[in-house]
């Protein structure tokens, strides 16, 4: 097991065991065990997007004064990506670019062990109503590090009746198509150049050149950076003793290598694949997101909502999702369900094209770039177990699945533990 | 730019009507709906976690309902 695996162990047993520990009213400490299995069966038949996917995470909420709050999570993950699709056979060797040829063999599975942990501080300076949250962020798996800085702003007005809110979220990510190994953690490994792609003229044909090919692929060898900026500013605002609503408006602006290291396309001569690409996006990514969501109450222990989230980018892409859900007891206070359905539509980049004849300056495959729909749903119950003076257990058992019209579907399950006190 | 603007005008008289509510306050002992778990937004964090990573990775959109998200580690 390397290190950074066991150090991550490590931290994680010891986070549940302090969380379970400390002394302190308004606390929390939670283990989430949780897994995702993801089945392709449809759409591009040369990209394979089955997918096994299960963790652990722990979390905890320590109040440690009246001022500050800390809110540590860890979390490790394995991923299990489905092997990849045989080349097809019209396909030869001669016509493979690049990208086919670090795409290593046909067949095998790929697994990936991410570690991701956080902390996160909520100060609350005394005689005030103000809340400032900074916190920072890491994760880590063999061929992706990202590192993160988070604040976030939000004051009780009219009694608490209106709470806006502003946050900000950095994160500098760096990844290859290899291994990151212990130095790429701090970003030491030669730095691959985005220069050929610059600009966005994405409809222009790119001439084949032998140097512009060696100098993808020497790129694909090396680390490649992203950065991420977050802007979001919201409000949570009670419109009576049933009703409360949340609305936000976000703003991320990337940076970098927005592509996946391996991804390919596939270039086809009528309706026959000839060859592979390299996917090639952009360098820079503009996202916009608009949220509201909305819940009623009209008994104690009753809520009804409904969640809806527009999104458009400067890739094309345009996103619209709503979610209704409900909330109830069968026991109050003792035995808790919670039921979602969602619904999403997706309009697709205008750089993914049905059999493209020719390489594009600007060309994916990726089906989550997709258009499609989404059908999404699950249930959460919620189970007091016992508790001991101010102190809580509680199980929570959850189940989920996901339908893509483009015939990617998966099915998921999640099993927690929560002490409170 | 127009048609933008156009288009986006009724959700943002909306908002602001909804936002100047903020003016009719409800008192604190009116609150016993609105302070149960079932009135809380985002109350299940391990089940939220796993369900952004999910969404978010299969759609080309930052997922979730307000959650910042700025990128984040490869598992998407």
């Amino acid at each position: 097991m390397p290190v950074i695996h066991r150090v991550a162990f490590g931290l994680l047993c010891s986070l549940t065991c302090v969380s379970l520990y400390a002394q302190h009213s308004d606390n929390s400490g939670s283990l989430d065990l949780y897994v995702f299995s993801q089945q392709d069966d449809g759409g591009n038949p040369y990209q394979n997007e089955d997918l096994l996917y299960y963790g652990a995470r722990a979390a905890a909420r320590l109040k440690v004064s009246d001022t500050l709050t800390l809110r540590p999570t860890i979390g490790v993950a394995q991923i299990e990506a489905g092997g990849k699709p045989d080349t097809p056979s019209t396909v030869t060797n001669a016509t493979v670019t690049s990208a086919s040829q670090q795409g290593g063999a046909s067949g095998g599975a790929t697994k990936y062990t991410p570690i991701t942990t956080s902390m996160g501080f909520d100060i609350k300076p005394a005689g005030t109503k103000l809340t400032l949250s900074p916190g920072f962020f890491f994760s880590y798996q063999d061929n992706y590090v990202s590192r993160g800085l988070d604040f976030s702003a939000s004051i009780e007005l009219f009694n608490g009746n209106l709470i806006p809110s502003l946050s900000y979220g950095l994160r500098y990510d760096t990844l290859t198509s290899d291994t990151i190994g212990f130095w790429g953690i701090f970003g030491i490994a030669g730095e691959a150049d985005e220069g050929d792609h610059e600009g966005e003229d994405e409809e222009e044909e790119e001439e084949e050149e032998e140097g512009e090919e060696e100098g993808a692929r020497t790129a694909m060898l090396g680390l490649r950076t992203r950065i991420s900026h977050n802007l979001q500013l919201g409000f949570t605002q009670i419109i009576s003793p049933e009703w409360r609503l949340n609305a936000s408006v976000q703003y991320t602006r990337q940076d970098g290598y927005l592509g996946a290291p391996n991804a390919v396309v596939t270039l086809y001569d009528g309706n026959t694949p000839v060859l592979l690409s390299d996917e090639r996006l952009p360098n820079y990514r503009n996202r916009f997101q608009f949220n509201l969501r909305v819940k009623y109450s009209p008994l104690l222990g009753l809520s009804f909502g409904v969640d809806h989230s527009a999104y458009f980018d400067d890739w094309g892409i345009l996103n619209l999702a709503a979610e209704p859900s409900a909330e109830g007891f069968f026991v109050r206070d003792i035995a808790r369900w919670r039921v979602w359905y969602r619904f999403s539509y997706q309009d697709g980049t205008r750089f993914m094209r049905d059999h493209p004849q020719q390489k594009f300056k600007f060309q994916t495959d990726d089906p989550d770039l997709g258009s499609f729909t989404t059908h999404g749903g699950g249930a959460l119950f919620y189970f007091d177990v016992a508790h001991w003076g101010p102190m809580h257990w509680i199980v929570r058992v959850s189940g989920y699945a996901i339908s893509r019209s483009d015939g990617i579907w998966g099915i998921g399950a999640l099993l927690g533990t929560e002490f409170t006190w | 730019m127009d048609c933008t603007l156009r288009s986006l005008a009724p959700a943002l008289l909306v908002w602001a009507a909804l936002l100047c509510q903020g003016c009719a306050t409800t008192q604190f002992y009116e609150r016993e709906n609105l302070n149960d778990r079932a009135m809380q937004f985002d109350q299940d964090g391990g089940v939220n976690y796993v369900r952004s990573k999910i969404e978010a990775a299969r759609e080309g959109s930052l997922g979730g309902f307000g959650s910042a998200e700025a990128g984040g580690c490869g598992c998407q």
